[in-house]
């Protein structure tokens, strides 16, 4: 059984038997959408950790396709972009070596804050209290 | 300048926790170096030929004297007593040892600095003029614009990992002094025929192996509206930049691949995708937090001063050294009785752009002194103390001088770029700094520098151009043939407004060659001036390379 991690928590869970749609790392989300109908998971790849395409591909998904379902992300995601990945609004991660589980859970609550609007919390202008 | 709040210190202390944990567990070898590298890149740790090297931040060259006695502390308790200052207006520090590098990075946060995204594929330091603030015709203060584009990029989700470095400029005035069209994006404040503030959109300049000149894709971008544009211009580099191919991953690259027209195409397509989100989807900054940032950047409290001061025309009447120094590293301030000096870290036989602890603590008293304890770095790997009054300058000198950094030579042949070259680097083919040197040693006559004038001399050990070679008025590529070191000239290169990539002139020099070859090059240019005020880059414009290939051959050979 495939194991996900799940990075609003950390924790370890069976992958659901749902079909899942796969969209390559170098598809063009931005001029054309893939078919979404009828779809629940939609899965990004990072064949090398470097390549970051899928984070664009995620808050497409999401901002201008108003994507609900579950995202996830399969290959080379390191521990420390897990809170990246959740920010763009990819749900899961797939095949993280489970050694590298603390790591992952450390990244995913390593920073309170952040600058920038995104899928799981407010930016930090919206939460300033201070006025000089 | 600006101040952290509760937020901003956070985001940072969060970060050494971070990489504190990260050694620890490098350290303890449960991490590889392959697995450890891309998480130390991400602040700015760099391992070189001899050691680590911890590049820090100083967001758009502006610090506090404060902050400037912690990095001399840093450089005295945990390096060899100096910084270096970078050309993108950062500080390098050459010998820390990794396991002191968290406790680093800590002193770093309690004064509000740190080295998050000095390296790595990722947005890194916005560079701008370094008399920001101080320069007569700016639109607004660039830092305004530069610190809304640090917090926006700071740990950016989608663009941490880019295809390449990403580097943007900002510049207020007509002059640009940021090199903005040799950035991936260059963007010049401007105001519209309403009077209404934005921003000239320039996009994929570069150096590297490939110079280029940006291109406009923007007339007027309003300036609310910067954010999405800057979203969407990275978003169209993050899906469609080349990933195969390290050295055609840049921007620059994907500009020139996919047309600047179509280019355009596709990141007007995207900022109207966000336009279309509505305030609640928007991604630009509501104008109390625009006017929150704007705040910390309001001019000092100047005194109001007669134009000309009377001690200052006196002192210099009196000393010829100090005459010097305010005929050439001073520049003019929008306030009456102010002026901006450059301090500069180019005196002869040092390497370019270091600075000693004692000398940044000196600065740094002198900064609170004279000079609302404002400093600046600047792209040239100098300094800047951008509010001083006249009446105070040649006391300021005085102590400069003392301190060893009060060199007359701002914008002479002896303020030369250079990267640090094989004497530090792993990706160098050639050494740059003992080049800068003897060529310094050459014309080391104060006369004769100033006979020949504004010279602008940069100097990069290899292809990847980080010593600015391809816009240094004489341009000096180091190239490896079979385990020798050769130099490569270039001629007619410049960062300003009036951006141009330097021609590259003959074939490459030997290193006992290449200082004569440049004194060639400058004695021709005193032969073809049509009068003294005509400066180098300005007889090479009117003439061409053709008279400076005859110089340097005709006796080379």
């Amino acid at each position: 059984m495939t194991k996900l991690l799940k990075l609003s928590d950390g924790t370890l869970i069976d992958a659901p038997t749902d079909d899942v749609l796969d969209v390559a790392h170098d598809q063009d989300l931005m001029t054309a959408a893939p078919a979404l109908d009828g779809v629940r998971v939609v899965r990004l790849a990072f064949p090398k950790f470097r390549d970051g395409r899928a984070f664009s591909q995620a808050r497409v998904l999401r901002t201008r396709y108003g994507f609900q379902g579950e995202i996830r992300a399969s290959g080379d995601l390191l521990p420390d972009q897990a809170a990246f990945a959740r920010r763009v609004g990819i749900d899961t991660v797939e095949g993280i070596n489970e050694k590298r589980l603390e790591d992952f859970r450390f990244a995913l609550d390593a920073f309170r804050y952040a600058y920038q609007p995104a899928e799981d919390g407010a930016p930090a202008h919206r939460l300033r209290s201070n006025t000089p | 300048m600006y101040q952290y709040d509760d937020i901003d210190r956070a985001m940072v202390k969060d970060r050494v926790a971070e990489f504190r944990r990260q050694v620890d567990r490098r350290i303890a070898g449960d991490v590889t170096e392959d697995e450890f590298k891309p998480m130390r890149l991400m602040n700015g740790l760099y391992l070189q030929l001899h050691a680590y090297m911890l590049r820090v931040a100083i967001p758009y060259g502006t610090l506090s004297s404060d902050q400037l006695r912690v990095l001399a502390s840093i450089a005295r308790d945990y390096d060899k007593d100096y910084g270096h200052v970078s050309t993108r207006q950062n500080m390098q520090f050459n010998w820390p040892k990794l396991i002191d590098t968290p406790d680093i990075l800590d002193r770093l946060a309690d004064a509000e600095m740190h080295a998050i995204q000095t390296s790595g594929n990722c947005i890194r330091n916005t560079t701008t003029d370094p008399f920001a603030g101080a320069a007569a015709g700016e639109v607004e203060d660039p830092r305004i614009t530069c610190e809304i584009i640090r917090q926006w990029s700071t740990f950016h989700p989608e663009f941490s990992f880019l295809p390449r470095k990403f580097k943007i400029a900002v510049s207020a005035t007509k002059e640009d002094r940021a090199a903005i069209a040799v950035h991936d994006i260059g963007l010049q404040m401007v105001r519209n025929a309403a009077g209404d503030p934005g921003f000239q959109v320039l996009v994929g300049g570069g150096q590297g192996r490939s110079p280029y000149i940006a291109e406009e894709i923007r007339e007027f971008l309003p300036y609310a509206e910067l954010l999405s544009y800057l979203e969407a211009i990275l978003r169209v580099y993050n899906v469609h930049g080349r990933r195969d191919n390290i050295y055609k991953a840049r921007i620059k690259i994907l500009v020139n691949e996919m047309g600047v027209e179509d280019f355009r195409a596709a990141v007007e397509r995207e900022f109207d995708a966000f336009r279309t989100m509505g305030p609640a989807g928007s991604l630009d900054l509501p104008e109390a937090e625009r006017a929150r940032i704007a705040h910390y950047f309001a001019p000092p409290a100047f005194d109001r001063l007669p134009l000309e001061s009377e001690v200052f025309e006196k002192a210099k009447a009196n000393d010829p050294r100090f005459a010097a120094w305010a005929r050439f590293n001073l520049h003019p301030h929008k306030v009456p009785g102010y002026a901006s000096a450059t301090i500069s870290l180019k005196p002869n036989d040092a390497p370019p752009g270091d600075i000693s602890s004692d000398q940044m603590d000196a600065l740094a008293a002198i900064a609170d002194q004279y000079g609302f304890s404002d400093v600046r770095t600047t792209h040239e790997q100098n300094m800047v103390l951008p509010h001083l009054k006249l009446d105070d300058l040649y006391t300021v000198w005085q102590d400069l001088d003392a301190a060893g950094i009060g060199s007359a030579n701002a914008g002479l042949i002896s303020d030369i770029i250079a990267c640090p070259g094989l004497d530090y680097c792993n990706l160098a083919n050639t050494r740059s700094i003992p080049v800068a040197n003897r060529i310094q040693r050459r014309f080391a006559d104060p006369a004769r520098q100033a006979q020949i004038g504004e010279l602008k001399i940069k100097i990069s050990g290899c292809i990847n151009a980080c010593g600015h070679h391809h816009v240094g008025h004489i341009g000096i590529l180091g190239v490896d043939k079979k385990g020798e070191e050769f130099y490569q000239l270039t001629l007619g290169g410049s960062a300003d407004e009036d951006a141009a990539i330097g021609e590259i002139v003959g074939r490459g020099l030997s290193t006992d060659d290449v200082v004569n070859a440049v004194e060639r090059v400058v004695d021709q240019y005193l032969i073809l001036r049509s009068d003294p005020d005509e400066r180098f880059i300005d007889t090479y414009r009117r003439l061409g390379a053709e008279p400076f290939k005859e110089a340097l051959y005709d006796q080379a050979a």
